[in-house]
């Protein structure tokens, strides 16, 4: 009897963060399911249920694929040399006790400025003629680029602005989960005559595997969700070649207003990544169990 | 739990104060700063002296972004049935404003004022995009303008060597076509594989307007008046397509996709001899440019021509009928000589109201910067911008095309027919 | 263990050209704020302004009512969090030391919303924030964000790791468990309740596609949104005033976290986020 009154009283503590979970999570999933099945645009102002039709079209939609391909390239060209890099120099900072402030606020201070904010200082930065980029690459007899303006470099300057901004809060995060990495263990592979990349690869690679974990999820969602910069800095463009999955979610939305073209993307886009949790979860999942516990 | 309860009602307070009701009439102004420059501080001054002269009309301008985001504002505002009172969008949007069958005609109120003798008042080919298709008049211009070509003086003058040999002129700027292509190439400067000065700068972002431009000067168009035939791809729009990609391309005196804002910080740094450009740029260029330069009419091929640009007033549906008159008298004040001239003054728009050109600050002003009468005079060249419903879809289209044939992606040729087909698909609604 | 000589200085000069490559943007930005719009044109790499013009910071104010943006994002910011506090704590208590009929489940809901951020069911929630009236309004500014399942994931680790004894010590003593988290989780984790809370801060302070399309008056913009607008104007920006009001929006939440350094890195550290 106290048991199931217990039990109710944890029903209690839960409803108010499920009810606006499934509000402005679950619902509007199921809503944009349901809408992604309809044919709903500018000129057809009142849902009209039409099959997979929204799908069809968007397979034989060549700027579908292309934005696809950028989401691709953008997702996994920047966590790798990002997670690397926030690795080393978490263990470069964390080997050093002088100056360890000032190294951790000039690497983290991006990530706190807003995105936008970024943006418009990377906006200036990548301009052709009066950004300092170009001016200090021109020192070194290398031609201007034409950066955001350009379809063969846009996609690039916005993966380059958003390792800039993203590199000091995985840094950190290794940082705390190096804490956890017993001196110990250094000391002895240094006995032992292990160099600094062997010590490192053998010892605090392996330790920091449920760190990696974490920076893995959040980047991967980090990078899935870019819309600000693109919105800010390219508008997707030149030519469609730095649109990502979101933004073309929203222009199809907010611009062309063919609601029956951005919901079929965002059920193809909470596909996607709920497939990705289903891999990370079937993969490392006793690890987060393991790790949560 | 005592500081949350605080912090709760504090929220309250602020909601609820920010909720005010109002007893005047009370406007809602959605409208774009097409241009640069504290604008905003502009179009405040002159609501405040509308209000000063209107006790009982209060407006809320809404800057709500450039163009493009305006408009996004305003269908967003107007499919989720809370339109604003009155707004400026761009010109080309208007057919798709009729087709969500959002505003109201202003003919009564124009006949109201004297009708045809009013009209009069105005820039004909300002007028040009304001007349659906049932031909009753939905948009009154309030920020309009053309395209025009700016040049730099100086520059032309220290290559005046050079020009003089190739038997052109310095102290004047390209005349036509092949004029514009021989001044480029001289007025560009190049050191082993850095240019340093470009003759030309057409800039993209909004160069399907510059295209529409080209396309007039060969004696074509883009799409036909009634917004549904498109004519995008023909052999004079191939002609011009074909002279871009040979400038930026093949001559490389005009660099490639320079973005649209900052163009002018371009031509203002002394990145290049010319440039094309709305005439609303002229304002920042006045303010900062430390070297003489003039303006000029788009060089001509077989016509000088251009369309017009800009944003028109429009008044909805869906809002009580004292909320539509107290709009058109808004709209009314915003073009009067005095208010339109005071407005091109500062934004360097053109001034849509042709009595504002006689008056005393006016002239004044003029006779410091001529430049600033160019656009005006460009007029009588001047055709209506395309319209078209879904213009969204459809300037994408023509944008990255253009774009793809301007990166060399894609033959001119393919650029023009892929866009056509897609512009088609937009207006039948696929 | 001994560092070499080389290797100290290999490993100082790399942190050192990080730090400096990250820097310089910054630099770069303080200087343009302070520079005249026409110092902006040329085509020289100078630094230092010819003339330091704090007046841009004036001017920015002028164009758009930049401390008006500010108190509706530190409204936003504020409501955000208290809300997710609210909601959190208890279902994080309710997880990590409850027992009840299909927990598991309910935890893998609040789990999985992690992986679905607002982006990418934007359109949804925008239906949804339009069919309540919640347009243009801070509120729906504020309600899509309160349901965290990161910090239902977080608050949980932190709570199992509080022990039994003092559970049932609280029990002995007849506190019932609203009493016994006031009392005695909450102050016990401090620092990670302290860095969740520097997440969202920071988090929402920085959020624009959400205010970029559910709002389009004054009234209830934020800083970001503002920044944006001043920006894509139709004909080129002022860099020099445009760089003042990118500072402007910068600074308040570097400000805050300088001044919170010495809690922040120490919570951050200790508050167990090993994965």
């Amino acid at each position: 009897m106290h048991e199931k009154l217990e039990q109710y009283r944890a029903y209690l503590f839960l409803i108010p963060g499920l009810f606006f979970l499934l509000l402005f999570t679950y619902l509007p999933i199921l809503w944009s399911t349901w809408l992604s099945f309809n044919r709903w645009n500018l000129l057809s102002p009142k849902p009209k249920f039409a099959g997979i039709e929204n799908f069809v079209k968007l397979w034989h939609h060549d700027v579908f694929w292309l934005v696809m391909k950028n989401s691709f390239i953008f997702v996994t060209v920047s966590i790798f040399p990002t997670m690397f890099l926030a690795l080393v120099f978490a263990i470069l900072i964390d080997e050093r006790i002088k100056g360890r402030v000032y190294y951790i606020y000039s690497l983290f201070y991006p990530t706190l400025i807003p995105m936008a904010a970024a943006a418009m200082l990377w906006v200036y930065i990548y301009s052709p003629n009066l950004g300092i980029l170009n001016t200090i690459l021109a020192k070194f007899g290398i031609p201007k680029l034409g950066w955001l303006g350009s379809s063969d470099t846009s996609l690039w300057a916005l993966i380059i602005m958003t390792f800039w901004k993203n590199l000091g809060f995985f840094m950190l995060i290794y940082l705390a989960g190096l804490q956890n990495v017993s001196r110990e263990l250094y000391e002895a592979a240094y006995i032992d005559g292990a160099g600094w990349w062997k010590r490192h690869a053998m010892i605090t690679f392996p330790l920091v595997g449920p760190t990696s974990l974490f920076v893995l999820v959040t980047a991967i969602i980090l990078t899935f969700r870019v819309f600000d910069q693109i919105h800010l800095m390219t508008e997707g463009g030149p030519g469609n070649s730095s649109n990502v999955i979101v933004y073309y979610i929203y222009e199809n939305g907010f611009k062309f207003f063919d609601w029956g073209r951005a919901t079929s993307l965002t059920t193809i886009l909470v596909l996607i990544l709920l497939t990705l949790t289903l891999i990370i979860f079937g993969i490392f999942g006793k690890r987060i169990t393991y790790s949560a516990d | 739990m005592r500081r949350k309860a605080l912090i709760t009602i504090a929220l309250m307070v602020f909601f609820s104060l920010a909720s005010t009701a109002s007893a005047k009439v009370s406007l809602k102004f959605f409208y774009p700063v097409g241009v640069a420059g504290p604008l905003v501080k502009v179009i405040n001054g002159m609501v405040a002296k509308f209000e000063k002269e209107n006790p009982g009309i209060d407006v809320e301008p809404v800057y709500a972004g450039n163009y493009n985001q305006t408009m996004q504002k305003v269908q967003t505002a107007v499919l989720g049935g809370n339109p604003p009172d009155i707004a400026v969008v761009e010109i080309s949007e208007l057919f798709s404003l009729l087709a969500m069958d959002s505003l109201i005609p202003l003919d009564k109120y124009i006949e109201q004022e004297g009708g045809e003798k009013f009209l009069a008042n105005f820039y004909k080919g300002f007028l040009g995009n304001a007349y659906g298709r049932d031909g009753k008049i939905y948009g009154f211009p309030f920020q309009r303008s053309t395209p025009i070509l700016y040049w730099n003086k100086d520059m032309f003058a220290a290559a005046g060597e050079k020009l003089k040999a190739a038997g052109l002129d310095p102290s004047r700027p390209p005349d036509n076509w092949d004029e514009l292509v021989e001044y480029a190439k001289i007025l560009t400067i190049r050191e082993g594989n850095q240019t340093n000065q470009y003759g030309l700068i057409i800039p993209g972002g909004w160069n399907d307007w510059i295209f529409e431009a080209f396309s007039r000067q060969n004696g074509a168009q883009l799409i036909k008046e009634d917004g549904l035939t498109v004519t995008f791809n023909s052999p004079e729009n191939l002609e011009a397509l074909r002279l871009w990609v040979k400038l930026m391309q093949e001559l490389k005196v005009c660099p490639v996709l320079r973005p649209w804002n900052i163009t002018p910080d371009d031509f203002i740094g002394g990145v290049t001899a010319m440039m094309y450009y709305s005439t609303g740029g002229m304002a920042k260029i006045r303010k900062t440019a430390k070297f003489n330069w003039g303006a000029a009419f788009q060089p001509k091929r077989k016509n000088y021509g251009t369309p017009v640009g800009g944003g028109d007033f429009h008044i909805f549906k869906g809002i009580p009928k004292e909320n539509q008159d107290a709009a058109w008298k808004f709209a009314k004040f915003m073009t009067t000589p005095e208010m339109a001239g005071h407005w091109s003054i500062e934004s360097g728009y053109v001034a849509v109201n042709k009595n504002s050109y006689d008056r005393a600050d006016m002239k004044a002003f003029l006779k410091k910067f001529p430049q600033m009468t160019v656009a005006r005079d460009q007029l009588d060249y001047a055709y209506p911008k395309m319209m078209a419903v879904n213009y969204q879809l459809i300037r994408n289209a023509m944008t990255t095309n253009l774009d793809a044939a301007l990166e060399g992606k894609k033959t001119p040729e393919k650029a023009l027919a892929d866009a056509h087909k897609l512009m088609e698909e937009a207006i039948k609604g696929q | 263990m001994e560092e070499k000589k080389y290797e100290v200085v290999l490993k100082i000069f790399i942190l050192q050209i990080g730090a400096i490559l990250m820097i310089l943007p910054f630099v770069w930005l303080v200087s343009t704020a302070l520079k005249s719009p026409s110092e902006v044109f040329t085509q020289d790499l100078s630094l230092i302004p010819a003339k330091f013009m704090w007046t841009n910071f004036v001017d920015i104010m002028d164009q758009a009512p930049f401390w008006l943006y500010m108190a509706n994002t530190i409204i936003v910011c504020v409501g955000i969090l208290v809300i997710q506090l609210l909601l959190v704590i208890p279902a994080a208590y309710a997880f990590a030391r409850l027992d009840f009929p299909g927990k598991d489940v309910f935890f893998l809901l609040f789990v999985i919303q992690i992986m679905l951020p607002l982006e990418s069911i934007i359109i949804p929630n925008y239906l949804i924030t339009k069919k309540l009236g919640l347009l243009n309004t801070r509120t729906g500014l504020i309600l899509p964000f309160v349901a965290s399942g990161f910090g239902t994931f977080m608050l949980r680790q932190t709570f199992k790791q509080i022990p039994a004894s003092l559970e049932d010590a609280a029990l002995m003593d007849g506190a019932g468990h609203i009493r016994f988290i006031w009392h005695v989780i909450i102050p016990l984790s401090r620092p990670t309740i302290v860095t969740f809370s520097m997440i969202s801060i920071a988090t929402h302070w920085n959020d624009y596609f959400w205010p970029l399309i559910i709002t389009d008056v004054d009234r209830v913009r934020t800083l970001t949104i503002g920044l944006g607008m001043f920006v894509q104007q139709e004909s080129g920006s002022d860099w020099s005033l445009l760089m003042a009001a990118t500072l402007f929006v910068c600074a308040p939440i570097i400000v805050f976290f300088l001044a919170t350094q010495r809690t922040f890195i120490k919570s951050f550290l200790t508050s167990g986020i090993k994965g």
